[in-house]
């Protein structure tokens, strides 16, 4: 699951707190690139994610930046 | 844009990027909301409700009104820091008994940010009068403690053994 932000409005800090809080659910790889932050979610095999995972995520990220 | 998800335009010379985070921070709880657009100028809020008990029709109307609150609150904030850094201070070298400076300038205390002499006197004038404050001037005893005026509750408790 790719999840992306844009530098502009969200730090990578942000992104990086939301993956620590969010790593019993999945592993991240973090990639900053050409204005945005790249967010890769990487399950166990087998482990289900919930389809708003991504969106709760997202969330999560810009309740870090206030 | 995602179905079911509206989208509000907020210019960021306004309202500022800080407003906009605190005030989305307050609808994270309900609505699924992202960020678009130019950090410098027009910022695109998207948001879904999370479900669909969630109050759609007026979340619009909500968000700005929110987004004025924070704004407001960040201007009343950055008007007022010198002034609460001063009370602050002033405060603290108080309670650590440290002698205030007399001042013949606009800093009355070491290490404050410099304020205007007129607003630095009646800042010393409402502490003075607080420091004021004893038993006669206070006739609900708030600063005594509660152990002086229930003395016949204390003994009649029971010390464990």
């Amino acid at each position: 699951m790719k999840i992306k932000f844009p530098t502009n409005l969200y730090s990578r800090k942000a992104v990086e707190a939301a993956a620590v809080d969010f790593a019993e659910w999945a592993r991240f790889e973090i990639i900053e690139k050409d204005g945005v932050i790249g967010v890769e979610a990487i399950t166990e095999p087998g482990m289900e994610i919930s389809e708003n995972f991504k969106e709760e995520f997202s969330n999560y990220v810009l309740g870090q930046m206030s | 844009m995602n179905h079911n998800e509206l989208a509000v335009d907020v210019d960021i010379r306004l309202y500022g990027l800080d407003a906009i985070y605190k005030a989305c921070y307050h609808f994270l709880e309900s609505f699924y909301i992202r960020l678009e657009g130019d950090s410098q100028g027009i910022v695109k809020i998207f948001i879904r409700p999370k479900s669909e008990t969630s109050h759609h029709k007026d979340i619009i109307g909500e968000i700005q009104n929110e987004l004025l609150h924070q704004s407001l609150r960040y201007k009343i904030l950055n008007e007022t820091q010198k002034l609460r850094e001063y009370v602050i201070t002033k405060a603290l070298s108080s309670a650590e008994g440290a002698p205030a400076e007399q001042s013949g300038n606009a800093q009355g205390v070491v290490g404050s940010p410099v304020l205007d002499a007129e607003l630095e006197r009646e800042i010393e004038k409402l502490l003075a009068e607080v420091e004021k404050v004893d038993s006669a001037n206070d006739p609900l005893k708030i600063g005594t403690p509660w152990e002086e005026n229930h003395p016949s509750v204390n003994s009649s408790v029971p010390k464990n053994s």
